[in-house]
């Protein structure tokens, strides 16, 4: 996947510079596509874990195979305590956490207007509001108590549930409200700036993608977008309004050209919409990887983050991969490119 | 000319003032450049401590890099004061030492700044590739060649005095 | 043959027994044809259920692959977000029966007016789509498996009591019948026998005397 079109500017930062060093050191540490390998070749899910054990996780060697679940929660909040640590302006990188507090405010919004159980949807740790206050934020309705940003969220999600009673209004109003947050947060920095609105972009090209394969009518479509990144709300909806085939067509001068043509070649093949995610994730990680260029700055503490989270994703995947006896082949095309 | 070379002071500074002035410039900007410049560098390399001990040998000598244009201001300082001072006793020459001292002043002060950014991009490397070391120091040194030939064109022109 | 011993050997039994054996064999020929028509039905019944059990088999598999798969795209705490949907009570199932050959067999009505998409597309993967489709696809075809396998069963106990019934009337009350009959007929003819010879001996007498 090529990234051509994309420039990338740093905002070098020498208050960043210890934590920068950190990061390179960690980054020594990610899996690389020799690592991925072994967990791969492992022949199950009880020796892949041991594998993972040997090349960093050291984790996998505290706990059992049955818990992958929660190693993988910890080692995700152990990054999100490595980022609060390394972090000299929070506003720069409380964006990450900040993705968290929406989804516990979801959870428990949902749980407080659907009548279910939040349980096992909240991840501890790791968002920067303890999920408690989230909670009793929603109970009471009392949203003063909230940071600004998510109370107004919160707010307006539940104001919008109360006229259409869906549920999916309350993911569409929050997933907004977090993004045009995010977008406010990383302003002023041009390699965040570029990141975060390739990342809208490709969400926005799969919601689109995903309502035109369902059936969805444009009203969906209009609400579920997201605020735009370089690829214009007008454009996504005229999009919308033709047909799927000639996507890549109209996509050739973006940097999406080439992911919408083969993601849609594979759903011709198989029904399954997999390789769009994993080439949305694949592009992530090579524009990711400029930060590497980086001498210092928040860049690469942000992009170490995200390439850790998508680790944790793929060893998500051969875990449960090998868990159900999938075959090597099945799982590795669908492994997110390495970061290093 | 004949004048201007007899005059006792250049722009109202005595020649003495001038090489004082000369040689508190070259070093203090040398000094200066170097301080910033290990002070890059030193920051990336205590990351890379904090998360790798093992890699401090290596890390020391691209930290160490930038100081040397601290030596080369005090060098060049050091000859205006102790080699040079008779000289100062015509104002003009003063005035020269002071000009002569300059290269080494500018040419450290700011290689000494950039060298701690490519030794800061060095130990962000060897973090990842401790097998590398040797490069990330010739690329470090290519930075110090500007720093030494300022020490050499400073020299040159206080001999030419 | 206990049963066949107490009958009386009467004319009036005989006809009585004769009448039981008429009857008998019509019931035996009704159930024969019942026997049939509901092997008849249940045989169709097996060639339905073999697809649909096949088809509900095969979507399910792929179904339980793709959720498989949005498991690993997803972490468990936004997939647990994704699936509270709240919406678990909008699908309506009804039951009703309805007579097979006087078999009362199940039927279910379902309908579903859940909109099962009901998640934020940002934060979920598409494999979920997928598999969701597949499961609301396959939802009203196992429902309709159900049914057909229950009816299955019922049809299957009724077929064998019925061929237990046609046993019955062949192998046991219709010999028993005509075992009652020739008995009965046996004993009227042993009866006239023995009458004709003691009306014969009385003639003898009579003429003896004469």
């Amino acid at each position: 996947m090529s990234l051509a079109l994309l420039e990338t500017s740093f905002r070098q930062d020498g208050a960043y510079a210890f934590a920068t060093g950190q990061i390179r050191a960690l980054e020594a540490k990610l899996l690389d596509g020799a690592k991925y390998q072994r967990l791969l070749d492992a022949p199950d899910a009880i020796e892949a874990w041991r594998a993972l054990a040997e090349v960093g996780y050291t984790k996998a060697t505290e706990v059992r195979l049955d818990h992958y679940e929660q190693a993988l929660q910890s080692e995700l909040r152990e990054l999100y305590d490595l980022v609060r640590r390394l972090t000299v302006r929070p506003r720069e990188t409380d964006w990450l956490a900040q993705r968290y507090d929406f989804h516990h405010l979801k959870v428990y919004l949902k749980a407080k207007l659907l009548g279910e159980e939040p349980g096992e949807g909240v991840v501890p740790g790791v968002g920067l509001v303890p999920p408690k206050l989230i909670e009793t934020a929603v109970q009471t309705e009392i949203w003063s108590a909230l940071p600004e940003a998510l109370a107004h969220a919160g707010e307006r999600a539940f104001r919008e549930y109360q006229t259409t009673k869906q549920a999916q209004t309350l993911d569409v109003v929050l997933d907004t409200e977090l993004f045009a947050l995010i977008q406010r947060e990383v302003s002023g920095h041009p390699y965040l700036e570029t990141l975060v609105a390739l990342w809208t972009d490709l969400l926005n090209l799969k919601t689109l993608l995903r309502a035109k394969l369902l059936h969805r009518e444009r009203g969906f479509v209009e609400r579920a977008l997201l605020p735009a990144g370089m690829l214009e709300k007008s454009k996504l909806l005229k999009l919308f309004e033709s047909a799927v085939e000639t996507w890549a067509e109209e996509l050739r001068h973006t940097e999406y050209g080439e992911l919408i043509g083969r993601s849609l070649r594979a759903w011709e093949e198989q029904q399954s919409l997999a390789l769009l995610e994993k080439l949305s994730d694949d592009l992530v990680v090579n524009y990711l990887k400029r930060a590497k260029l980086a001498l210092y700055g928040v860049e690469p503490l942000v992009a170490y983050a995200l390439a850790k989270e998508i680790e944790l994703k793929n060893i998500r995947m051969i875990l449960i991969g090998k868990l159900n006896g999938l075959s090597k082949e099945a799982i590795a095309e669908r492994l997110r490119v390495s970061y290093v | 000319m004949q004048e201007a070379a007899e005059a006792a002071t250049v722009l109202g500074l005595s020649g003495q003032a001038w090489a004082f002035l000369g040689a508190a410039v070259a070093y203090g900007m040398a000094g200066i450049g170097s301080a910033i410049g290990i002070g890059i560098a030193g920051r990336v390399a205590n990351g890379v401590l904090a998360e790798d001990p093992n890699k401090f040998g290596s890390l020391l000598l691209l930290t160490a890099l930038p100081g040397t244009q601290g030596f080369y201001g005090f060098i060049t300082a050091f000859m205006i004061l102790f080699v040079f001072i008779g000289k100062a006793a015509v104002a003009m020459s003063g005035f020269m030492m002071f000009a002569a001292s300059l290269p080494i002043a500018i040419a450290g002060f700011l290689s000494a700044i950039y060298q701690g950014m490519v030794c800061a991009a060095g130990a962000g490397m060897i973090a990842k590739r401790p097998e590398e070391v040797g490069k990330a120091i010739v690329l470090g040194v290519f930075v110090e060649t500007y720093a030494v030939l300022g020490l050499i064109a400073s020299i040159l022109l206080l001999l030419a005095i | 043959m206990a049963v066949a011993q107490r009958v009386n050997a009467t004319r009036m039994e005989l006809l009585k027994q004769k009448k039981r054996l008429a009857m008998a064999k019509r019931g035996h020929k009704l159930l024969k044809q019942k026997r049939d028509e509901l092997m008849h039905r249940f045989l169709e019944l097996v060639e339905e259920t073999r697809g649909l059990r096949e088809r509900v088999e095969e979507k399910l598999a792929r179904g339980f692959r793709s959720f498989l798969l949005a498991r690993a795209e997803m972490s468990k705490e936004f997939m647990e977000e994704a699936l509270m949907t709240g919406a678990s009570s909008n699908g309506a199932l009804r039951l009703r029966t309805e007579s097979v050959m006087s078999v009362w067999v199940p039927r279910f009505d379902y309908s579903d007016r859940r909109d099962i998409y009901a998640y934020g597309f940002a934060a979920t993967s598409a494999e979920l789509d997928t598999a969701l489709t597949i499961f609301q696809e396959v939802l009203p075809e196992m429902i309709k498996l159900a049914e057909i396998e229950k009816s299955l069963e019922l049809l299957a106990e009724e077929i064998e009591t019925t061929r237990r019934r046609v046993n019955a009337l062949e192998r046991v009350l219709i010999p028993q019948i005509d075992e009652n009959i020739k008995r009965i007929s046996m004993a009227l003819d042993e009866m006239e026998r023995s009458s004709r010879a003691s009306l014969m001996r009385i003639k003898e007498i009579i003429h003896g005397e004469v």
